[in-house]
């Protein structure tokens, strides 16, 4: 257990000099920006005295190294700056949109790790045979889908020729949300006994979660297959075989278990890929979570907004890496030592 | 003379004929190939075989179906998909193309400097590497492309950042390991110079696993600078340019003319280039092997 410390210390440790670098490049991604900030935030037509007022609130006329601890300590204090399109601090913004996009998040997942462990396990008992490669076949034509696409596709098919599911939305306008306990509408109306709001955040949760879930399957399958195919060519897996365990336990309690390993690294490492999904589908669907709110941020050109989720997002995805890690250590216990 | 005798049979021509063998045995491969050539000859020759100019307003502006005429429709300034997308399609292997070729050689140069000089060199570039793969590709190239302005160069250079990190990560693992071989503890010992063995001995073993991340970011590349248009970043219109097409389409879903067409040029592109990155891939690992 020991070792288990050291190494979630060490993680935590080597993670800090990524955090530092995120918050350099958002920092002068948002300092190159053309123009000046000042004009951008109190609006084009003021006057001299009125521009070197907001240049000096907002620190400009400092020195840029200055500038950065300052932005670094407003950061430090949760402070992201403030957005003039929803009138009220950027982190409160965040704050709020961040168990919804969870949600969707969430929701992509329980769809698809239950078919990708479908999928990734039986192509890897049936390497070559049509089903492996249809699969095949099928996942890199997943992949290669623009998801902003796929989810037109979807809305066109799915709301405008069958009726069957809303376009957009979390919830149906005509309903009343219920009340804010986790943010996250499905559970929240779930807890309240809520059934109509229930059924109607279902409904819109469908089509989103499942444009996001496709590239997610298509990955996570075949990381499975392979992480299968390498375990069962083990010289442990034969031998089992040969000492005359039947086929399911060797797959269900040796093969698979050991499979899963890698999957979890790469999952954690395709977070950020997961994570600029949700932007784009949110955008479609106009789900109103984070990646909602970077697309309006971008339509309005309200820089700290965007600034904040781009800065927001990394810092997830070093978190969930560092989970990952500590995770895998976890369920293998060599790592720690 | 004993440097001749240490350096490094590259990958010999047999072994270079037998992977494009095995490529092109490969239906995979082959479909890739055929599809990568299908588009280059779109971004060569589409402005030639286009029907109509890409911003050709009729006088009568209609939102019309495909039909002989316009064998894709028309979009809602009346303008002839067909001969948007295969205008588009120039702009988009362009922009691909320029892209990744940047962002292979920045990642190259700084895989080769990291993996051959370690210690602290490896640690910086490589922990700034790590901060850019931590973003998410898209928020970072809309970052990039909003902190620059609008352009064709702007989207060229976020496409090459985002792809940087790629790059340089297999570049460096390749030097790790290639740096432990016999052939260059040799050239060490007959006195070759450091950039010599860098640019002799270690940099063209690089090379192969590079061409597989290159087709594959060739596509992603793709994605990349539709969703940039998607989100509002992108070419600026009039330009024809497919994710820009997928957008202004959107809000006429009962057209759907509109938006699909571009979307299946896009995916059949990357598509190509998953195929082709895919195909040699498993190719090197058979000529590998042996």
């Amino acid at each position: 257990m020991k070792g288990l410390a050291k190494y979630i210390t060490y993680r935590a440790l080597a993670a800090v000099p990524t955090i530092l670098g995120l918050i350099v490049v958002t920092f002068v991604l948002s300092h190159v920006v053309p123009g000046n900030p000042a004009l951008v935030v109190i609006g084009p037509e003021v006057n001299p005295t009125e521009l070197k007022i907001a240049e000096a609130e907002m620190g400009l006329n400092k020195p840029l190294y200055l500038q950065f601890f300052i932005y670094l300590f407003k950061l430090l204090q949760g402070n992201l700056g403030y957005t003039y399109i929803w009138d009220q601090p950027v982190s409160a913004e965040i704050a709020s949109r961040f168990p919804v996009s969870m949600e969707l998040a969430l929701a992509a997942l329980v769809i698809a790790v239950p078919i990708a462990l479908f999928l990734g396990i039986g192509t890897a008992l049936r390497v070559n045979k049509p089903v492996d490669h249809a699969t095949r076949v099928s996942s890199l034509v997943a992949i290669s889908m623009p998801v902003f696409w796929v989810g037109t596709l979807m809305i066109i098919l799915f709301y405008f020729y069958l009726r069957w599911l809303p376009p957009s939305g979390q919830l149906n306008p005509l309903l009343t949300a219920p009340p804010h306990i986790t943010g996250m509408m499905i559970l929240d109306s779930l807890f309240t006994g809520n059934l109509a709001d229930l059924l109607s955040s279902v409904r819109h949760i469908l089509m989103p979660a499942i444009a996001l879930s496709i590239g997610l399957i298509a990955l996570l399958s075949r990381i499975l297959r392979s992480g299968m195919l390498d375990v069962l060519g083990q010289d442990y897996i034969r031998t089992s075989a040969a000492i005359g365990l039947p086929r399911r336990v060797i797959v269900n309690k040796y093969a698979f278990r050991n499979a899963l390993l890698p999957a979890i690294t790469v999952s954690a490492l395709y977070a950020a890929g997961l994570m600029g999904g949700v932007v784009l589908t949110e955008s479609v669907f106009a789900w109103p979570g984070l990646g909602y709110y970077a697309y309006i941020s971008i339509q309005n050109t309200d820089y700290p907004s965007i600034m904040a989720v781009v800065l927001i997002s990394g810092l997830l995805f070093v978190v969930i890496n560092f989970l990952a890690d500590i995770l895998y250590a976890f369920v293998d216990p060599r790592v720690a030592l | 003379m004993f440097d001749t005798v240490f350096r490094r049979v590259r990958s010999s021509v047999s072994s270079r004929s037998e992977t494009v063998g095995l490529l092109l045995r490969n239906p995979a491969g082959l479909a890739g190939v055929v599809i990568i050539a299908f588009y280059c000859f779109l971004a060569i020759a589409g402005p030639y075989i286009a029907p109509y100019p890409p911003n050709y307003f009729p006088n009568n502006i209609q939102i019309l179906p495909p039909s002989a005429k316009h064998l894709m429709g028309t979009d809602l300034y009346g303008r002839d998909i067909f001969s948007r997308v295969l205008y588009a399609a120039r702009l988009d292997m362009l922009l691909s193309v320029i892209g990744v070729t940047l962002s292979f050689s920045v990642g190259e140069a700084v895989g080769l400097v990291a993996g051959y000089f370690g210690r602290g060199t490896d640690q910086a570039l490589m922990r700034g590497m790590d901060v850019l793969l931590a973003f998410p590709t898209i928020l970072l190239a809309i970052a990039i492309a909003i902190a620059i302005g609008p352009g064709f160069f702007t989207i060229v250079i976020a496409i090459a950042i985002v792809g940087i990190p790629g790059f340089a990560r297999i570049t460096r693992s390749v030097v790790l390991s290639t740096r432990e071989e016999l052939f260059v503890t040799g050239a060490v010992s007959v006195g070759a110079s450091r950039s010599r063995i860098m640019r002799d001995h270690i940099f063209p073993n690089t090379l192969s696993p590079s061409l597989v991340l290159y087709s594959v970011s060739l596509g992603a590349a793709m994605l990349v600078a539709a969703g940039l248009s998607f989100l509002g970043a992108g070419i600026p219109p009039p330009t024809a340019e497919w994710g820009a097409m997928i957008t202004e389409g959107l809000p006429y879903i009962q057209d759907w003319w509109m938006t699909v067409f571009p979307g299946i040029m896009i995916t059949g592109a990357v598509l190509g280039f998953n195929m082709f990155g895919e195909a040699l891939r498993e190719a090197m690992d058979v000529t590998l092997r042996r």
